[in-house]
């Protein structure tokens, strides 16, 4: 068994990982920045939810955070998860053949529970920047919003997030908490696999392409230029439209990443929303080229 | 509720304007319900920063707004009845404890 801990910037929990399952470890141990916990055979063979806790008070006491665990015997065809704030134990059945495998309900926990710290807002989405001006960038599952962050990547912006975009609340400036980007086999197969520090992740259904960021960002914080939400690509007519306020802001209250908003002051992260309302656009394109023409023409 | 009888917008309520002529956001820390309203709503919210009735509000309107008296006026006493069971307007002199 190991014992791995995620400890989540920007974000009230970590997650910790008890696995004996190789896969399963390895590809947390890719997705995630991780810290080892040693421990003994003796502590895990116990009580779950002694375990649970013991683990916690550890994570506490050395990193200063919550965490939730998450605890997989390989071909168990289950799955044991905890919550700090719920102190009790949820078993989930899972099978690496079902929709429902480890590695998929693993990220569900993590995702669900995912709120942020006071200081921040935190939007689901990607961001990338020019000259510290920060464009972000939110879609829907498979719109192509990885491929398109990374295609920009490639064309000289700096590539600061695909999943997690943090806001500061008093300076209404993007914190910049990067995470290696995910790319499907489609996307990565289409931008050539042109980028030098990769890692494969194949989970047993689906390969996924983790590419490593090398260079380290210029700034500390950018100013936020524009909201993109991309409403897909094809060959159906392209556009690039500014949105009403309105119809944007009701977007952002969708895109949030946490569902529990009585985090921190509400009126206050309405007041941020309200003001990346106000410089939200919609765009459809038909190839990456064209978005990146799109972006570009549109910078002040 | 009659025409006469004057409201206001309720002090706690907790307002983000989305710009001018754009709508805004109400947030209710009470019921931490959210209010998503567009340019007319938000005219008439405005028209509620002061104590008013739905006639003084009905008469601004018809000043500004292409339709009847009729129309306006029913649009209004719906909008207001709406508002006040939402606890958005509140009858003047309402104390809040």
């Amino acid at each position: 068994m190991k014992i791995l801990f995620y400890s989540r910037e920007k974000c009230k929990y970590g997650m910790t990982l008890v696995t004996d399952d190789e896969i399963l470890w390895g590809i947390f141990h890719k997705r995630y920045d991780c810290h080892d916990i040693e421990a003994t055979d003796a502590d895990i063979g116990g009580d779950f939810g002694v375990l649970a806790r013991s683990i916690f008070e550890y994570v506490q006491k050395k990193f200063q955070k919550k965490t939730l665990l998450y605890f997989y015997k390989n071909n168990s065809g289950k799955a044991l998860m905890w919550n700090p704030d719920e102190n009790e134990t949820k078993e989930v059945a899972c099978d690496e053949q079902s929709e429902l495998s480890p590695i998929q309900l693993l990220e569900n926990f993590l995702y669900t529970t995912l709120i942020p710290t006071d200081d921040v807002i935190a939007l689901h989405g990607a961001a990338v920047a020019k000259d510290g001006k920060a464009q972000l960038l939110l879609a829907s599952t498979m719109c192509g919003k990885s491929t398109l962050t990374a295609f920009l990547w490639q064309e000289g912006y700096e590539y600061i997030t695909d999943d997690e975009i943090f806001i500061s609340r008093s300076t209404m400036r993007l914190v910049p908490i990067r995470r290696n980007l995910s790319l499907r086999q489609g996307g990565y197969e289409m931008l050539g696999g042109s980028f030098k520090k990769v890692h494969n992740i194949y989970d047993g259904k689906t390969k996924t392409y983790l590419v490593v960021p090398e260079n380290k960002l210029k700034y500390e914080s950018y100013e936020i230029e524009k909201v993109v939400f991309l409403a897909g690509y094809g060959s159906d007519e392209p556009y690039f439209v500014k949105l009403e306020p309105r119809d944007a802001f009701l977007r952002l209250l969708k895109g949030q990443l946490s569902s529990k908003n009585s985090e921190g002051n509400v009126s206050e992260k309405y007041s941020i929303m309200a003001n990346l309302a106000k410089i939200s656009y919609e765009m459809r394109y038909s190839d990456l080229w064209m978005a990146e023409k799109f972006l570009k023409h549109s910078q002040k | 509720m009659n025409n006469f009888e004057k409201y206001v917008l309720n002090d706690e309520m907790q307002e983000m304007p989305l710009g001018e002529g754009e709508g805004t956001v109400l947030y209710d820390p009470e019921t931490e319900n959210t209010y998503v309203l567009d340019d007319v709503a938000q005219d008439i919210i405005d028209m509620f920063k002061i104590p008013s009735s739905i006639s003084d509000v009905v008469a601004r309107l018809v000043e500004v707004y292409d339709a009847t008296e009729d129309v306006i006026s029913k649009d209004v006493t719906d909008f207001v009845d709406n508002a006040i069971n939402n606890n958005i307007l509140v009858p003047e002199n309402t104390l809040i404890v």
